[in-house]
């Protein structure tokens, strides 16, 4: 039973026994009630009897009729009250039926009595009693006396039964208290012990595993709450053990983690120093690298300076060319002046018409130039432009070639895309695309030679087809034919830098692609921005 | 103080109530501590009655030889054989019934009556035959009846002849011994018989339907006493105590041991379980001393003296033949003698 029960039984205990008690007062008291009852009926009985055996002797004196009377009467309440009363003792109702027998005896003895005093009396022979008389007499005494003896007993019986029962109930009384006192006090004690006795082995348990000793368990000596606080308290301790145990592998492992890191930073301090090691070594390849890279540069620089020695040389070509007419023009113009001036024919009007003429010529000259230095010029930065425009200015730069070559160039435009990136750049790549199919067509002496740029937009796109009817790249360079001094030309013709730069600028510098192929008759390159 | 402790004392003294209450309430049951002494050899003279079974559930109990009373029981006929016995000094205490003792004390017995141990109104009885003409008590008339001289028989019969006014001087009167009452009544010497109560058994049993029974139970009322002489009684007034005492255990028994008692008595008086049965009732095992055995003997005294069944012309005190005390000190509601 846990403690708080315990407590409130032992709490509600002295309840119990009041409520006891009173039940049990209750019921002796109805019983002594009722003795009390049955004595005041002996006792009036006792009375009555006495009372009778009064006119029974008044009556064997004076022998009058009122007394007779008064006798009946007081000897038919007896005998009424006697047949009414019943008795639950045995001894008590044996008395009782003695005291209705004598009382019967009483009443036949007293009629015959009567009888024979009325008779007499009638006769005449008044006081002078016969035999039967005188014994009748005697007898009536004696019932008399039998039955007030009987009366008083049944009095001093139930008197005794009375006090008797006072006395086993008052005895009862003390002996129950002192039982149930001591039932009381022993359970209190018992119970005051067992939680004393639990508090003292759950304070030794306590301080054992206070001191130290996590092994120790607290024995539980009753289920109660005294008990379940010593299971919880080696389940405590189970736990702290666990965690102490937790803790001490924990320990361990920091410690060997520690040592693991110690050595970790030793081999780290070592990879460190092979690390700056290699660093150092890596900065001095990344120098020969540098410097390897700055030789590529400059044989890059060189490359684009061959390029545009190249273009320049191409340039200087074309400008010729474009200049080829003027300059005949011009001569023509010059030439005429002192003829016109030998004939007299020339007068101010025709020379500030020749003037003029010439001042036109020397002005597309002048321009022609202008646009050879501005094609020449490298963008700074990306910029949008129309493709068309550039592929016009490309077209403007060579044409003059291609016209002397008999190459036809025709031009599709499909649309007029805009693209974002460097505009002369990209008619470079387009220059030297056509430039390279212009050399092909003049080596390999093509009938009705031509060239077609197709302009058009796919994707998002802008796409810029060239293709010529040259016979096309064998297949054997083609993959080749984009590397750097790559040429099939003698080293008088190419430098082998044109495609190489123009891919260059295209995917590396526009995010493009340029490719090439063969198709029909010739080759094919396909730019894509 | 630690709790402990106080808790351990406190239950020590309440142990200590309770042992003290034990003691007490033992010592006043046990009483005195008993001495062993000798055992006290008494001849008790018991008149073969059925009135004198508390003397032998007594004896065969053992209540007597309880209290050290080595008792030895001599059976007599009658009760006044039974006194007769005591007053030749044959016995130390006798069994015998109110008339015997008036008698006895009329011719100068010194007698002491101290205890009544029983008290029946049919113990005597007459038994007729109807064959001779009686049905009822006035039917005596003319008729031969016989009786027990010197015993409640023959003042029964005075008695319910007075009571029924019927003069002595109309019956025949023939004096039997005890057994006599049954062959003289079967044989028809007499009409009637006025006997006592277990040979009336016997003799309706023979009879059948031509036996009749009258009783004088209104009128009286016989005492069955335990008498000793007053010098014994003065000498041996410890044994008269014990023998009291044990006399009082033999009623308590047969009270509360109707059929253990009955067994003692049939044993003892070879009667029939079924006739025993049958009359056990009329016999009130009771021991007292009432004032009525008094007034009895009294009147008894004055019907012996009338009658001239004594030479005695004066009234004894009948107080001085009882002796009060040993019954007084067992129980003293028992006692209504007046002193």
């Amino acid at each position: 039973m846990s403690i708080r029960k315990r407590l409130a039984a032992i709490a509600i205990l002295p309840l119990a026994v009041a409520l006891l008690f009173s039940l049990y007062v209750i019921h002796k008291d109805r019983h002594l009630r009722d003795h009390r009852k049955e004595l005041q009926f002996a006792t009036t009985l006792a009375q009555d009897v006495f009372d009778l055996n009064f006119l029974s002797d008044r009556y064997l004196i004076y022998q009058e009729r009122q007394i007779k009377d008064q006798w009946l009467t007081k000897h038919d309440a007896i005998g009424k009250r006697l047949a009414e009363k019943r008795f639950a003792d045995r001894g008590n109702e044996q008395l009782r039926e003695k005291l209705r027998r004598v009382h019967r005896e009483m009443g036949y003895i007293f009629t015959l009595l009567s009888n024979d005093l009325d008779t007499r009396n009638e006769v005449g022979n008044a006081g002078q009693p016969d035999e039967r008389s005188e014994r009748l007499s005697g007898v009536l005494l004696i019932k008399a006396r039998e039955m007030f003896t009987a009366a008083v007993h049944l009095a001093n019986k139930k008197q005794h039964e009375l006090a008797s029962i006072r006395e086993r109930f008052n005895f009862s009384v003390i002996v129950l208290f002192i039982a149930l006192a001591s039932v009381i006090s022993v359970i209190s004690a018992l119970s005051s012990r067992s939680i004393i006795a639990s508090i003292a082995r759950l304070r030794s348990g306590t301080e054992i595993v206070a001191a130290g000793n996590l092994d120790h368990r607290v024995e539980p000596v009753a289920d109660d709450e005294l008990g379940r606080l010593a299971r919880a308290f080696n389940e405590m301790t189970e736990r702290l053990q666990s965690a102490d145990a937790n803790l001490r592998n924990s320990v361990a492992a920091l410690r060997l983690e520690v040592e693991e890191r110690k050595r970790a930073e030793e081999k780290a301090r070592s990879l460190n120093d092979e690390l700056e090691e290699t660093i150092a070594a890596l900065e001095e390849e990344i120098a020969d690298h540098q410097q390897t890279g700055e030789e590529l540069r400059d044989k890059e620089r060189l490359l684009i300076i061959q390029s545009r020695q190249a273009a320049m040389g191409e340039m200087i070509g074309n400008i010729a060319h474009q200049w080829r007419q003027p300059l005949n023009l011009l001569g023509l113009i010059v030439q005429g002046l002192p003829e016109s001036s030998d004939r007299g024919e020339i007068n101010a009007e025709d020379l500030k018409v020749s003037s003029n003429k010439a001042m036109q010529v020397i002005f597309h000259m002048s321009q022609t130039i202008d646009d050879f230095r501005n094609f020449f010029r490298p963008d700074k930065e990306k910029v949008s432009f129309k493709v068309c425009d550039a592929v016009s200015r490309a077209l403007s730069i060579i044409e003059g070639s291609f016209t002397s070559s008999m190459i036809t160039i025709e031009t599709r435009a499909m649309g007029d895309p805009v693209i974002h990136g460097y505009p002369n750049e990209f008619s470079q790549v387009l220059i030297n695309i056509l430039l390279n199919a212009r050399d092909a067509i003049e080596e390999r002496k093509v009938d009705n030679p031509r060239v077609t740029i197709t302009i058009d937009t796919k994707d998002d796109k802008a796409v810029v087809i060239i293709a010529d009817n040259a016979g096309g790249i064998p297949e054997e360079i083609m993959d080749k034919i984009f590397d750097p001094y790559f040429t099939t030309r003698g080293p008088d013709k190419g430098t082998g830098v044109g495609l190489f730069m123009s891919k260059t600028i295209i995917e590396k510098n526009m995010n493009g692609a340029l490719a090439a192929h063969n198709v029909g008759n010739g080759a094919e390159f396909r730019i894509e921005v | 103080m630690p709790k402990t402790k106080r808790m351990a004392i406190i239950l020590g003294a309440v142990a200590v109530i309770i042992g003290g209450i034990y003691v007490a309430i033992n010592l006043k049951a046990t009483g005195p501590v008993r001495v062993a002494r000798p055992p006290e050899r008494l001849i008790f003279a018991v008149a073969a009655v059925l009135d004198s079974v508390p003397a032998l559930v007594a004896h065969q109990q053992g209540f007597f030889a309880r209290d050290g009373l080595d008792v030895e029981i001599k059976f007599y006929p009658a009760g006044k054989d039974a006194l007769a016995a005591v007053r030749r000094g044959e016995a130390h205490f006798a069994t015998v019934a109110d008339l015997p003792i008036v008698l006895a004390t009329l011719e100068g017995a010194d007698i002491q009556i101290f205890a009544t141990i029983c008290k029946s109104g049919r113990e005597n009885s007459i038994v007729a035959r109807k064959d001779r003409g009686i049905t009822t008590p006035d039917q005596l008339r003319g008729k031969i009846v016989g009786l027990i001289p010197g015993t409640t028989s023959e003042f029964l019969l005075d008695e319910f002849l007075i009571m029924h006014g019927i003069p002595r001087t109309a019956i025949t009167i023939v004096g039997l011994n005890p057994g006599e009452t049954v062959d003289a009544l079967l044989s028809g010497r007499v009409d009637a018989v006025s006997t006592w109560n277990q040979y009336t058994a016997n003799l309706l049993k023979n009879l059948g339907d031509n036996g009749v029974r009258f009783f004088g139970e209104e009128t009286y009322q016989m005492y069955w006493n335990v008498v000793a002489t007053r010098d014994f009684v003065a000498e041996h007034k410890d044994s008269i105590n014990k023998f009291v005492k044990a006399l009082d255990r033999a009623n308590n028994y047969i009270a509360s041991n109707p059929d253990g008692a009955q067994k003692v008595a049939m044993e003892a008086f070879r009667l029939d379980p079924a006739q025993l049965k049958e009359v056990w009732n009329d016999y009130e095992f009771d021991l007292s001393l009432d004032h009525t055995l008094l007034m009895t003997l009294e009147n008894q005294a004055r019907w012996a003296m009338k009658q001239n069944k004594t030479t005695a012309r004066e009234m004894p005190n009948f107080q001085n033949f009882f002796y009060l005390d040993a019954l007084h000190r067992i129980n003293p509601a028992a006692v209504t003698v007046m002193r």
